[in-house]
């Protein structure tokens, strides 16, 4: 069981880090004249993707119902994200025109974005297993 | 498939043999009926023993350390321990869902996935138990998935 926890824990950073910095090299291409996305911004986005799967974790507990590690891990990672961008001092990178206010806002905007797109595909893919499931449990309740 | 019933005073209990050449799905679906039909469970409710069918229990659940059978309308308590059951049921519809519940899964009425890998078995009574993530491959093995 602990092996599944660290693989989960190894799959979520990839795919934050990843995430993180394609969204850094988006949000850069977009307010920045500068080509290249420097290795500082990288470091950073690896600290927050760190942080973020540790947080992930909290869907492995089966003492909480999905509804509240779904509201923990919103908030939680919410708060992360904005809090790095502060302590990192990501809204005023490269002197772009960004105010604080602005860039938490954008921040929380374009995570809760990404979060709902999410849920939206688990959601699919959890409809779809349902009738999976319940279609097998019939036809092993008829067979019995 | 040929039934032989030889029935005779000589006889002092039921002993049923399979003759076949190898077991395929429906007779390992009879088997399980038959296991299922020769063992029956007792259980304790206040003074009273009471001899419960196996397939009017709903689950088997353990709480603080005691063993309880719960079927459609009563609670009763057993002394066999959880993974007693869980060997006297082995090859049926009843099966170890996790550290503390062993179910009856003919007594599901729908599952639904929960996306942290556990699945929450609604039974036909309404209670709801949780399948956990440890046990859910067994319980997907039984459906053949």
């Amino acid at each position: 069981m602990k092996n599944i926890t660290i693989r989960f824990f190894f799959l979520g950073l990839m795919i934050a880090f990843t995430i993180s910095v394609l969204t850094v090299t988006v949000v850069m291409a977009i307010t920045t004249d500068t080509a290249m996305v420097p290795v500082s911004l990288i470091w950073q986005n690896f600290v927050l993707s760190v942080l973020c799967s540790l947080i992930n974790l909290v869907y492995r507990s089966e003492k909480l119902k999905f509804v509240w590690q779904s509201i923990i891990g919103y908030i939680l990672t919410t708060a992360i994200i904005i809090s790095c961008g502060l302590i990192f001092d990501w809204y005023s990178y490269g002197g772009n025109t960004f105010g604080r206010t602005s860039f938490v806002l954008i921040s929380f905007l374009m995570y809760s974005l990404f979060y709902l797109m999410t849920w939206i595909i688990i959601w699919q893919i959890a409809k779809a297993k349902k009738k999976e499931l319940n279609d097998k449990l019939k036809e092993y309740k008829q067979k019995q | 498939m040929k039934i032989n019933i030889e029935q005779s005073n000589a006889y002092s209990e039921v002993e049923i043999t399979i003759k076949c050449n190898s077991i395929d799905e429906s007779l390992e679906n009879l088997i399980s009926s038959i296991r299922l039909y020769n063992s029956t469970i007792s259980g304790k409710k206040g003074d009273k023993i009471y001899f419960l069918k196996p397939e009017d229990v709903l689950y088997f659940d353990t709480v603080d350390e005691k063993v309880f059978i719960y079927t459609a309308d009563s609670v009763y308590e057993t002394n066999l321990k959880l993974y007693e059951i869980e060997e006297r049921f082995v090859g049926t519809s009843i099966i170890r869902i996790s550290k503390s519940i062993v179910l009856n899964l003919i007594k599901i009425d729908y599952v639904s996935p929960l996306l942290n890998g556990r699945i929450e078995a609604v039974l036909q009574n309404g209670e709801k138990v949780i399948i956990s993530r440890q046990y859910v491959p067994v319980f997907k093995s039984k459906l053949d998935l």
